[in-house]
Parts: structure tokens; sequence; C-alpha cells
């Protein structure tokens, strides 16, 4: 099936079998592998994008869903050599060891932020309870997004 | 693990086992079952099975333990195998009793054992779908008796050649929905739970009457 | 010295931030790979009685399918430390031994049609009755290594104890559950014989060797390149070889690159697990808490086989049966038993939980018989910090420390006094409330040798020692003055190429900015050994060392460099700021760019004693790491931090559920070699132990299915279960390590359960906790209770 689809701002038109994964489709068809594969059953978002302004997870998606869609993924969250506030935080508060799920968690936090004015703490950790990180043991994590969400993030 | 079930069948018990133990007439009572074949002591058929878009065959067979016409207790073996999902084997022990004068109780004891993704995902809501499933073949069972009564039809009475299967010839089964059967909480997990349709698929063979 | 010690960001981020991290399905190393899928066995015990791949065969898109048979065609069994019973071979051949056991593998064109194929395998059984459990299989004399140790007299010693603790532990099956799972791409050379494999393999690289004689091939045809990243690995990472052997057979056999991505389903039942181990102690303390008598009857279920390192969780806290306590009289049986369950290996804290679980809780246990504070009862045992060096009865070299100290510190952080009053306010309220203390020696660096414990001293004697703990690095100055190091520690997120660069940094006078350090391990390139790789906490301990002594090489080269352009002795020149000066003589420098351009374009003028290429390899081991001694004693690791932890909870008395109202953990792992890396560390080490002492667990059924097999079945922590936790140091830097570092990211996988656990035991008043501590599981003892 032909497929027509918006990703970090540069349209593809390919041809993929019904069946591929969105995350499969990203990350094979695209090369875009800073989407990750964790569980391929949704549970640990390692594969989270954001699609149409809403955060997904890609392993539960067919890339054919997406046809006509905008797509962003982990790539495109920096402006060249300047990270993302979400990036920033992130390094400068130690909320990343393997980052094997970090892509996930920036494109959940970023969506995350867009919706939520101000959350507290604890909002933040609701969101996050939908991504599994097993080495960080999440605080710095919370720390970042929050930090960010206060528009303190300590960009230097 | 273990399962117990019953059910009630409204004809006397000698009724019931003559009609249970007629496994061709009664199979397709079970939604989604068709019996092809018999060979000897084993019994072979399938269970179609669909969940929203998804559709699996699973293929069945099943032999006598043992069947004791006087005591109405019925042992089968059976086993089931779906590639995708894993296998199911199963010791079912089925006894009829009186239920008053017009009735017949039928418990099932179900020694189950399942593998792969079955195993792993089905359980948990199993024992819901397998009684779901047997009142959907219970019911069906109703109609039949309703539409044919008493009047029990046997396949040729003398022992069956042994020599190669036996093909049966019958319809093909609509595949049993397991939306309409399954609770919808474990719905989301319901595609392996079609193990439960084995199971029934045995209780049909097992009860077959014949004896080595 | 400037930069160790430093908290300094890694610089690891930035790839990762970025998504441009390239782990092992990032990256295409062999172009035209086909795809692999492996079909498992379904049952935990059963003989395989036919195969038939021809469905398979004619999907679309197939190339082969390989079976077990064709496998144990060009293998042989994998060597283990023990002679086992069962032999273990990459895919099983007539037997199945657990739920999940490779059987064949469809290769196809790309990894749907692989799969597509994998589910016409028809494979049929004939099934068998499991052994599920370590009892079951001691039970049925699936045994595979019994031993038994005595240091001291413990028997006498017992004969004079006023209170005798006798209880059985059982410490749970559990897995790291790393992110990323296994990966391998294999490629075999026809003609030449060899085999090149891309793999997120973590080390020890003593299984390069296993792997190769697996595989029929010397160590040098046997090629592993680990990629740039590794998606977290908590040991279990070690357990890929496996998959190494049975995609290069692959490989070979069908005479096209593998490549094989192993799904979450197939790690959690397939890739390996913790050991579950019962152990019955048998301890006597006086009448006033001091601990004199210990004995340990260990079962230790390693799953379907002894797969190396096995049976290396029994060993490696070996040298460590006495804690940190002073008792010398210990006596221990270890069994090893056969389970049809996946086969264990390495994973965080690998030995620590279960040894410390179970004497940890004796020491709770016979504080409140006793009725003496349990902190009372720890504080009257420790080894006191006037005793370091301090060798343990079985042979441990405690290096430094002061035990007391750490105790009296998280005491204090945590408030403990105040703790145990507002416990007395709480339960007058009628709320559960309990306080779990734990200490342990955490030991990192461990010893090559402390596996061949598992011998006796006979059959030990019939082979080659094994000691030390090898470990190398590469480190190269460009023409131009850059530096590049290669290290050989196979890092899964802990941030060495960060803690490598500072080292360097300040060997050569430079800032970690401009070191590039190459985490890539390629066994045909790099400097490495056996005992390279990333596990036992080894990368503080010896793998900073090997880095240091590496660029402490390349700094003396350039020292004498400018000696001779300088014209002053070598003594006086210092490395800063990117050059080489005199010292007391600011003006008198020149720059390393300088020295450079000349070691590789000038190399007829070199003095005596500097060579052209300015490149160093080295490599070091820790000393006082002997080989086990006739009388059964080992200094089983190099290291030995300590970590005291206070836990406060409360348990819900109509819920059953656990709620960790404060955590407080003191460490000691001597000298902080980057203090941000470190809390990353011990927050991550905490919520391990914490995810085993509430949530995780491996949980079979009586048919020895695997029913835990998804995230959604294996719970792991998630943000909003995560407890508070206050961490605290102390630093005695180890006389033992090059920068006097020791491990610390196992730690609270040692402490942490058991310190959860002492607080229930604590809150309810019982003695006989099994962990997780889920609800259900609560619950039970709450019913239990009188």
């Amino acid at each position: 099936m032909d497929v027509s689809v918006t990703v970090n701002g540069y349209v593809y038109e390919e041809a993929v079998a019904p069946r591929l994964l969105l995350s499969d489709f990203l990350r094979h068809t695209l090369g875009l592998t800073g989407t990750h594969v964790g569980c391929e059953h949704g549970v640990c978002g390692a594969c989270t994008v954001i699609v149409d302004g809403t955060s997904v997870r890609s392993c539960l998606m067919l890339a054919v869903q997406v046809d006509g869609s905008n797509v962003r993924t982990v790539e495109d969250l920096a402006d060249g050599a300047d990270l993302h506030p979400l990036q920033s935080a992130f390094h400068d508060n130690h909320a990343l060891q393997c980052g094997f799920c970090t892509p996930g968690i920036l494109m959940a936090a970023v969506d995350f932020l867009e919706e939520s004015d101000s959350p507290t703490r604890e909002e933040i950790t609701e969101m996050l309870s939908g991504h599994l990180c097993r080495c960080t043991g999440y605080a710095s994590i919370v720390e970042s997004i929050h930090l960010v969400s206060r528009r303190e993030g300590t960009k230097e | 693990m273990e399962m117990m079930n019953s059910f009630v069948v409204s004809i006397p018990v000698d009724e019931s086992w003559l009609v249970l133990t007629d496994l061709e007439r009664i199979a397709p009572c079970m939604p989604g079952a068709k019996l092809n074949e018999v060979e000897g002591n084993e019994y072979r058929g399938v269970v179609k099975v669909k969940v929203g878009p998804i559709a699996a065959t699973y293929e069945g067979k099943a032999t006598f333990v043992s069947l004791d016409a006087e005591d109405r207790v019925a042992v089968i073996k059976a086993f089931g195998r779906d590639l995708r999902q894993g296998n199911a084997d199963a010791v079912i022990t089925a006894t009829l009793s009186p239920n008053g004068d017009s009735e017949t109780t039928v418990d099932l004891v179900t020694d189950l054992s399942l593998s792969g993704k079955l195993a792993s995902f089905g359980k948990s809501g199993i024992e819901d779908v397998a009684a779901n499933v047997l009142r959907q073949f219970a019911d069906n069972l109703e109609v039949l008796l309703a539409a044919e009564p008493s009047e029990v039809v046997r396949p040729a009475d003398s022992d069956q050649p042994a020599d190669g299967p036996r093909p049966i010839d019958s319809a093909e089964p609509e595949p049993m929905d397991l939306a309409s059967v399954a609770m919808t909480p474990v719905l989301k997990r319901a595609l392996p739970l079609v193990v439960v349709a084995l199971v029934v698929v045995v209780v049909c063979l097992g009860l077959k009457r014949r004896r080595r | 010295m400037t930069w160790v010690g430093k908290p300094l960001k890694r610089i690891e981020d930035e790839a990762l931030l970025r998504g441009r991290g390239r782990f092992i399905d990032d990256m295409d190393p062999v172009p035209g790979a086909y795809h692999a899928a492996v079909v498992r066995s379904l049952y935990a015990s059963a003989l395989i009685t036919g195969i038939d791949t021809s469905a398979a065969l004619a999907s679309p898109g197939v190339l082969g399918v390989v079976t077990g048979r064709d496998v144990a065609d060009m293998t042989k069994p994998f060597p283990a430390a023990i002679d086992t019973p069962v032999a273990y071979m990459a895919a099983a051949v007539d037997e199945v031994r657990y739920a999940g056991e490779p059987v064949a593998v469809v290769v196809a064109r790309d990894r749907y049609l692989a799969e597509d194929a994998a589910e016409k395998v028809v494979v049929d059984y004939e099934r068998r009755t499991p052994l599920l459990t370590p009892l079951d299989a001691l039970e049925s004399g699936s045994v595979a290594s019994d031993r038994s140790f005595v240091y001291g007299d413990p028997v006498e010693r017992l004969s004079e104890a006023d209170l005798v603790v006798r209880h059985s532990f059982t410490f749970p099956r559990w897995t790291g559950a790393p992110m990323e799972c296994f990966g391998v791409v294999a490629d075999w050379s026809p003609g030449e014989e060899a085999l090149t494999v891309w793999t997120n393999f973590q080390g020890p690289f003593t299984l390069h060797t296993v792997a190769a004689a697996a595989l029929g091939l010397t160590r040098s045809k046997l090629r592993l390149i680990t990629p740039e990243d590794s998606g977290g690995s908590f040991g279990v990472k070690a357990g890929v070889y496996a998959y190494v052997v049975l995609m290069g057979a692959v490989s070979r056999k069908l005479g096209v690159p593998v490549r094989w991505i192993e799904d979450r389903l197939e790690h959690l039942a397939a890739s390996g697990a913790s050991t579950e181990r019962v152990t019955e102690i048998t301890a006597g303390f006086t009448s006033s808490g001091e601990l004199i008598s210990l004995h340990y009857d260990n079962v230790e279920d390693v799953g379907a086989y002894v797969r190396a390192p096995e049976p290396a969780t029994l060993y490696r806290m070996h040298g460590s049966l006495n804690g940190g306590y002073k008792v010398r009289d210990i006596s221990a049986r270890n069994r090893v038993v056969l389970t049809n369950r996946c086969p264990t290996g390495l994973n965080r804290g690998f030995g620590g939980p279960q040894l410390y679980f179970a004497l940890e809780g004796t020491m709770a246990i016979a504080a409140a018989r006793l009725g003496i504070d349990p902190a009372v009862v720890a504080r009257r045992n420790l080894v006191e910090a006037d005793e370091f060096p301090y060798t343990t009865p079985s042979g441990a070299i405690y290096d430094s420390g002061d035990y007391p100290a750490c105790l009296d510190d998280v005491l204090t952080v945590s408030g403990y006094a105040d703790r145990r009053h507002m416990q007395a306010d709480a339960r007058k309220e009628g709320r559960w409330v309990g306080i779990g203390i734990a200490c342990v020696v955490e030991p990192s660096v461990s010893n090559m040798g402390y596996i061949s414990l598992a011998a006796t001293p006979d059959e030990r004697a019939a082979s080659l020692p094994k000691s030390g703990n090898t470990e190398g690095a590469t480190i190269a100055m460009s023409p131009t003055g850059g530096v590049v190091v290669q290290i050989s520690t196979t890092p899964q997120g802990q941030g060495h190429r960060t803690v490598a660069s500072q080292v360097v940094a300040d060997r050569l006078g430079l800032e970690p900015g401009d070191i590039e350090v190459v985490s890539v391990l390629d066994t045909h390139v790099n400097a490495w050994s056996i005992a390279s790789g990333n596990y036992s906490s080894r990368f503080a301990g010896i793998g900073s060392a090997a880095i240091a002594k590496a660029a402490t090489e390349l700094a003396d080269a350039i020292k004498t460099l400018a000696a001779d352009e300088l014209e002053c002795s070598v003594e006086d020149v210092e490395l800063r700021g990117g050059k080489a000066v005199v010292k007391g003589a600011p003006d008198a420098a020149v720059s390393l760019r300088r020295i450079a351009g000349r070691a590789h374009w000038n190399a007829e003028s070199l003095p005596a004693g500097v060579s052209p290429g300015l490149r160093f390899t080295s490599f070091v081991s820790a000393p006082n790491l002997a080989a086990a001694a006739d009388d059964d004693t080992i200094a089983s690791s190099a290291a030995h931090g300590f970590v005291a932890d206070v836990a406060v909870v409360e348990v819900d008395r109509d819920t059953g559920s656990v709620t960790i109202l404060d955590y407080t953990s003191t460490h000691d792992a001597g000298t902080l070699l980057n203090p941000r890396l470190v809390e990353g560390q011990i927050s991550g080490g905490f919520v391990h132990g914490a995810g085993v002492a509430l949530l995780e667990r491996l949980v079979y059924d009586e048919d020895g299915n695997l029913i835990t097999s998804s995230f959604m079945d294996y719970l792991c922590m998630t943000a909003t279960e995560v407890p508070p936790l206050r961490s605290s140091h102390i630093e005695t830097p180890s006389p033992f390590t090059a920068l006097g570092a020791k491990g610390l990211g196992e730690g609270n996988t040692m402490s942490t359960p058991v310190a959860i656990a002492n607080a229930v035991r604590d809150a309810l008043g019982i003695e006989k906790v099994e962990l997780p501590l889920t609800p259900p599981r609560v619950w039970e003892l709450l019913e239990a209770m009188p």
C-alpha cells in the first residue's frame, strides 16, 4: 500500500506492507533509528512518537495508519546544535543512562508539556508511569521534566 | 490447572447418555466446532474462532482413556494445537447423573495443561470463558433436542473398520465469535482463550460411545 | 588530579538524546543479512519426537530452517566450571529442558516472513513431568554439584550459643529486564572458517572462549564486535553468547549473514534469570547479640543447564560469607540443582541479594528474639575500623572501610531514634509501621579464580590455577595532539566513556572534552583479556586502572619528549593546559601538539626510551587476588564497599500493600570518580532492589510455563512506585585499586530487598517473609498471623 506521510518535516511517499508496524517503518524503512522498540506490546513506551500532535506507541500502530499524518520523532527535537530544553534538562540532571528508553520518554514529555500548563510532580510521575526505565530509578527524569515545566531548565 | 463445570440437559439420564455420546449429532452444537474424521479410537476435529478481525483454527484430537456406561463416567484425553498460540492437553472426566426424572446433570472435571502463549496469557480468564462457551453449547443442545426429540440416530453400530480414518461430512461451522462469549474485561487477551473451545470439543468427542 | 571526583556531565548523552545512539538493531554491519526467528519449546520438559519443517520451508521468503540436530552437527556442548549430567547445546536436539528453549531457527528475507514461517514449524513432543522448584529438584536427585566448606569450628561454637536461629529463606527468581533485548548479527566466512559477530554482549570475555569452544573455533577465528551503545544489561546480556553460537551455526549452515533481534517475550522466557536460592541458616548468638557461629545450607536452582559462568552466583560472594561481621566460625554446604526452568546467569548483585536476604534476615530475627535493637546487634558484630585490611574466614581481603561509621551515618541521616519513636506512636494508632536495617559488604572486581571453588582442591589441582582480573586499555595521541582512548569495559549506560575522559584528562593536563573515548570492543582490535567486560562493578576498580595506566605511559612519553625539547629533566615537566611546562617556570613550555607532531613526523629525532607512534596499550590486574587455596579460601574480589540502609515501611492491614515511608542508604565506595554518576547508579540499583522486594518475580505455572511473560505480567517498577531515597557517603579509599575507587552499582540491589523484608518483619512482628512482598502475599502473611 502507498503511504504519504510527513515525518520531521519531510514528506515520504513509500509503498509498505499493510502489516508493517509504524515503529519498523520509522526505523527500518526511513532509517530513523532513534525511536526504540522495547517490548512490542505497548507497555514500555520506548517507541513513543508524536502523530498529529498526540503521543502514540509506534509499536501498536501500523504504518498505513499514518497515511496523510504528521509524525515527529526524537530526531526532530534538537534545533541544529541546540538541544531541546527537555534534552538539555535530561543531560544536566543525569536523567538517562543507557538511553534506550529516553527517546520515547522525551516524546511523551514534549506532548505532555504542550498539554499541561504547570504540572505538579505527581502529574509528571503519573505521565511517566507509562514508561519503563531500568537504569535511572526515574527520580532524575521527573526532576528534569519538572524543571522544564517551570521554565527553569538549567540550560546552559 | 483443574476446572469444574456442569450443565443440565432436559432429558432423562439414560437418554442423555445416548444423545451425548452421539458425537456426530451433537458436534454442531459446539460453537465453531467441526468433527472431521475418526480413526480407531482417535477423533479429529477443528474449532474456528474469531476475535474481532482475527481468526484462528485449532486442530484437536481426542482418545478414550475409559468409558463406564454403567456409572455413566467417561474419561478422555485430548490434545489441541494452534501453531501460533501453543498447545493444550486435557484430561476430562464427564459424569452424568439424574436430575429428577426428566433431566440430567453433566459434571465435567478438566485437568488442563497449556503451553506457549496460551499458558502465558490465557489463564486469568479461562474459567469465565469456559463457562460461557459451555452455556452456549448447552443452549444449542436444548434447541437440537426440541427439534429432534428422543430419536437417537447412531452411525452403524457395528465396529467400524480399523484401517484408515473414516471421514465425516459435516457443514462448515460458523467461527465461534469470542466477542460474544467472553467477558469484556478479558477480551483484550481473549484470543488465546480459545483453548476453551478445544475443551468443549473434547467434551463432545469424548462422550462418543465407542468402546475399545 | 582535577577532573576525577568532579560531577561531570556525561559525554555519552549528546548522541543518545538526539536519537543518534548506535544500538545493535540500529546497525547494519553486513549488507544483505537475512533475518532469523527462533522456534522455541512449548514444554518445560519433553522429548522431541519429530520436527516437520516442510510448511516453513515453503513459506514465502524463507531461505532455510536449521534444527537443533543441524546445530549439534556443527557445535559442541558449552563447557562449564563443573561437570554436569546434562550437556548444554545452543539448541535442543532430542530433549527440551525448559519452555522457551530454542528448537529450530527459521531464516527469511525479513523478520515478518521469518516469524510467519516459524509458526509453521511443527514439533511433536512427548511430555514429561518437569522439576520446577529447588527443593523438588533436590528431592529428585537433580544435583549438579555438592560442596561443603568449614572455616573455624562452627559446630563447637554453636554449642556455646545462648540463642540458635534456624530459618529457611527463599530468594526468588527475577531478572534485570534491560530495555533493549539481545541482538546478534552473525557472518560466517566459508573458506576462512571464521565467524564475525556483532552483538550487545557485555562480557565477561571468558565467555568468548566458551563460545569459541562450542563452535569448535580457536579464539582468533571468533571475532566479536560490540556496538557503541547497549540498552542496559544488569548482567543479563552475558547470556547472549549462547545465541552467538546459535546464529553462528545458522550462518554457517545457510551460507548467509544472519540477523536476530530478540523480542521481549523471548527475553523474559529464555534469556536468563537470577538463581532461586533456598538457604537454611543455622546461626548461634550470645545473649548480647554477638554472632558466633554461622552455617549456610544453600540449594541453588540454576535452571535447565549449568550455563557458564554458573554456578558462579553461588561463589561470587564466597569470600564474604560473614558479611560485614566478625564471626570467624562458618560453614556452608552448596548444592547446585537443575530444574526445568530457563538457565540462570548474571543479574545485578549476582549472589549478593541471595546471601544477604538470608544473613541480614537472620540478624533481624535474632535481634527481635533477643529483644535488642537491630542497630545495636549490627554494631556489636561489625568489623572495626582499625582491623583493615581484614581477612575473612573464607579468604576475602576486605581492603578498607569504617563499617561502624557507615552504620552511625545512616542512623543519623535516617533519624533512626526518632523513627523508632514515631513507630511506637503509629502502633498506638493501630498502624503497622516497621523499620528494617541492612548492612552489606559489596564486593567488586571479581577474582577470575573464585568459580573454581565449585571444584574440590584435588580437582582444581588438575587444571591451570586461575587468579587475578586482567583488564586492558589503549590510548593514542594523533600527529596533531588529539587523544583517543579505547576501553574494553563494554558499558551499558554506566558512563564509562565520561569517567575515562576524566581519568585521562588528569594525566595529560587536558580537559575531558579533549578526549575521545571509544567503547566499541572488537576482539580483533581492542586490548582485552578473559576478565574484560562489564560485571562485578569492575569499571571503577580495574577498568579505570587500565585507562589510568595507559594514560600515564603516554604522559611519561610526552614528558620525556618535552624534557628533551625544553632541556630539563623529566621530573621537572608537568602537563597542564595542553602544554608540557617546566615546574616553576611557566614560560618554559611546549604544546602537546608540537610534541605529538615530532613523535609522528620526526621519528629520527626521538630521544632514547621514546618509541614512535605515541600509542600505548596497558594491562593491569588488581593485587591480592590469588587462586583458590587448598583450604578452600579465596580472595573473591579486589575491593569491598559497604552499604548500610534503614527502611521504614507501613503495611496496610486492609489491602496488604507495603508502602515505603522513608529509605536511607549510606555507601562507602572508596574514592568517588564522578559523584553525578554515583547517584545515578545508587538510584538505579535501589529501584532494582525495591523491585524484587515489592513486585518483580518470574512466576511459572505447574507445567513450567512462564506466566510473567510480558511487561503486562512481569511488573517492573514504574515512576509511581518508586519510593523516596536519601543517600549519603563516607569515603575510605581502597588501597588495592589504582584510584581508590570501589564498585557501587550493585550494593542496593543486595541491601534493599532484605532491608524492606526486615522492615515488614518488624511491622508485623513475624519472621517468615518471602519476596516479592506483593499485596496478595502480604495478605497471606496477615491471614497466617495469630
